[in-house]
């Protein structure tokens, strides 16, 4: 009986203490480790962009490496680890959307980056909008939204956070100039996208260094036979060559075809793939006095985050190629986990506003050097990454970084 | 002047270019009809071996330093071999049944590619050209390599042409894919026939890929293009009609080389397929098939 008496206390004692034990155990638990930030992606890591679209995912990661092995994101008295979703963009609006809606509705991320393509990026954003899910760019073909749709004071919920090709011209027509005092006429080979405000800002440039362009070749984006188009470009009889958002194969491709044609003459790449990728595609006997807006870290004067994000993908991925697009990527990251920090908030209205703010030149830490978000007067918002970026010059098989400069806009 | 709004000259230009690239996509038309017609098997994996057929070259030209000369032999040695292992351990084990052989081909095609992103890496990579210079013939440029391209291609087909007319293999091969019941009771052994068949096939894939690997970037992924025009071709023009891929493939190549610059590529993806609908719905053997 009297057994009996102290088995039945000794239950009811267990069961009064056990919710107290889990919940103490809980609460432990959460204040000695991390909790986790979801960041969705959506990159093309399948088709004909997938080795950039992976590259991309690649970049991602190692900066929530970075950041993670310092212990995650300081958010008051938490820690935030970062944990990306990768998803496939395919390039197209409609696995693009789909994508964004696993991501914001299923696995309920904050925050998303992507696409390449703009036509993508609108899709993303139609998802995230409603949301309240901030939309981080990863490229834009039209910046000025002639034909597209962008960042701009109607869409506050969207940050672009690398610079616009087209903020490379007046940097590279005159190191053009400057290096070729011999180069007096361009012809501009651009995309067939609208883009008739970017053509003008072009041709301003080149004449800005003393250049004359003498005519404008438009290309479709899809197209994989350049040996035409090269031929109507030689007709104006160019000293030099200015290419504007070609894919990787493309721009390879041109290069090659009017080096057959025996252009001997520099050309500009901007908006199109890494110094690696257009030397693979073109070949190194084609691959001279070209140059590209894309940074190389395999240049031993390269900034060191730069070699050192190089270092990490090498350790991580030992048996695939460095790209230099997982530059871009960590960069975002590293960009936003500032902010998110900054604002001591992950609620995307209050990094948003933070990133916006943060205006003053040096505000942000970039591999490419000190940034800060700009282009009220341009975009009636603050929403682009501005930070210095390289002239990448390929000669045959060597590629070096000759120059930097810092866009301006306003 | 212009036509559709673009500079006839450009017109022109582009329309040759097309037709140039045609004659390497008839090569690997003809090698995917030769299989189909002896095997009656649809072998996904054929646009692989054009695929690997690049890569071969590329790893004898770039890697090892051979000119592109020495480099084309090996390409069709490598071909062969390929040819030869598909035959005789993925499809002749499958004794002609046709739902099994496409799953086994497709299943090959996506190792194959998977072996050469593992081998080669997903970046493209580029062959020199071994011709890297234009003529110009009319006012117009046109680029050595095609023309050699051209030539080659027209070569062998030649060469093919005259092998099935002309040998005793060649005329055993033609009835195997008549008639197979009626080959076999003239004393064709189809397996010989198969072998033939898948090596010639190969062959002529990989040449195809060299030759296209030497004026276009090369990836893993390009075999699956190169298998869509090869049936575009052999359905437009007729299975098993060697005249009728010859015709196929010079309209594929009027179209791939035209429509890009009329109506942007997108419509000029499609437009290939949207001419063999109208086709099969009108003439469903091809141009010249027989019923």
């Amino acid at each position: 009986m009297r057994d009996k008496r102290l088995w039945m206390v000794s239950v009811a004692v267990f069961l009064l203490f056990l919710p107290a034990v889990v919940l103490l155990g809980n609460h432990c638990a959460n204040a000695a480790g991390p909790k986790e930030l979801k960041i969705g992606t959506i990159m093309p890591i399948s088709g004909p962009l997938g080795a950039i679209g992976l590259a991309w995912d690649r970049g991602f990661d190692l900066c929530a490496d970075m950041i993670n092995e310092q212990g995650g994101l300081k958010v008051g008295a938490d820690r935030y680890r970062i944990e990306f979703i990768h998803e496939d963009g395919k390039m197209s609006p409609e696995a693009s959307a789909a994508a964004a809606n696993k991501l914001v509705h299923q696995d309920k991320v904050k925050f998303v980056m992507g696409e390449i393509m703009t036509p993508a990026s609108q899709a993303i954003y139609e998802v995230t909008k409603p949301a309240g899910v901030l939309h981080i760019l990863t490229y834009t073909q039209d910046p000025y939204r002639e034909d597209m749709w962008a960042i701009g004071a109607d869409t506050p919920d969207i940050v672009l956070l690398m610079p616009t090709t087209n903020l490379a011209y007046r940097a590279f027509f005159e190191y053009l100039a400057k290096t070729y005092p011999n180069v007096k006429t361009v012809v501009h080979a651009e995309s067939n996208y609208p883009l008739v405000r970017i053509i003008e800002e072009a041709k301003r440039a080149a004449q800005a260094a003393g250049l004359q362009v003498v005519g404008v070749e438009r290309y479709d984006f899809g197209w994989s036979d350049f040996y035409s188009f090269a031929t109507a470009i030689l007709k104006h009889k160019p000293d030099a060559i200015s290419m504007e958002h070609c894919g990787p194969d493309q721009a390879a491709l041109m290069i090659k075809a009017a080096r057959e044609q025996g252009f001997k003459g520099p050309i500009m790449s901007l908006g199109s793939a890494s110094a690696v990728f257009i030397l693979a595609g073109a070949g190194a006997e084609n691959s001279h006095d070209i140059m590209a807006d894309q940074a190389y870290a395999g240049d031993p004067d390269a900034p060191a985050a730069m070699k050192d994000v190089k270092k990490r993908w090498e350790a991580k991925y030992p048996k695939e190629p460095w790209v230099d697009d997982a530059l871009m990527p960590w960069d975002e990251v590293w960009v936003l986990a500032q902010a998110i920090e900054k604002a001591n908030s992950i609620d995307p209205k209050q990094v948003v506003k933070v990133l916006q703010s943060m205006t003053k030149p040096g505000s942000l830490k970039t591999t490419f050097g000190p940034g800060y978000m700009g282009g009220l007067k341009t975009y009636g918002v603050n929403g682009l990454l501005v930070r210095p970026a390289p002239i990448t010059v390929i000669q045959g098989e060597k590629i070096k970084m000759v120059k930097w400069f810092t866009p301006v806009v306003p | 002047m212009e036509i559709f709004g673009i500079p006839a000259a450009s017109l022109v230009q582009s329309f040759i270019n097309g037709l140039a690239l045609g004659w390497i996509y008839i090569l690997i038309a003809m090698g995917l009809s030769l299989v189909f017609g002896t095997m009656r098997i649809l072998q996904f994996a054929h646009g692989e071996v054009y695929m690997l057929g690049a890569y071969a070259v590329y790893d004898f030209v770039v890697l090892h330093g051979l000119s592109f000369l020495a480099a084309m032999p090996l390409c069709m040695a490598t071909g062969l071999i390929l040819g030869l292992i598909l035959e005789r351990f993925f499809f002749r084990p499958l004794g002609g049944e046709f739902l099994p052989t496409i799953m086994i081909a497709l299943g090959v095609m996506i190792v194959l590619q998977a072996m050469a992103t593992v081998g080669f890496g997903v970046t493209p990579k580029s062959i020199p050209s071994f011709a890297p210079h234009a003529v110009e013939v009319l006012g117009l440029r046109l680029g050595s390599d095609r023309l050699i391209a051209v030539a080659v291609s027209i070569a062998l087909i030649l060469l093919l042409y005259l092998f099935l007319k002309r040998t005793k293999l060649g005329l055993a091969l033609t009835a195997a894919a008549q008639h197979r019941e009626a080959s076999l009771l003239m004393g064709i052994n189809p397996t010989h026939m198969s072998v033939a068949a898948m090596a010639i096939g190969s062959v002529m894939a990989s040449v195809a890929g060299g030759l296209m690997g030497s004026i276009f970037p090369i990836n893993p992924v390009m075999g699956g293009t190169a298998l869509m025009k090869g049936l575009i071709i052999i359905i437009l023009g007729g299975m098993g009609s060697l005249p009728g891929v010859v015709v196929g493939g010079l309209i594929l190549g009027f179209i791939d080389g035209v429509a890009p610059v009329v109506s942007g590529a997108a419509t000029a993806a499609i437009a290939p397929l949207f001419i063999v609908t109208i086709i099969l719905v009108l003439r469903p053997q091809g141009l010249f098939g027989h019923e």
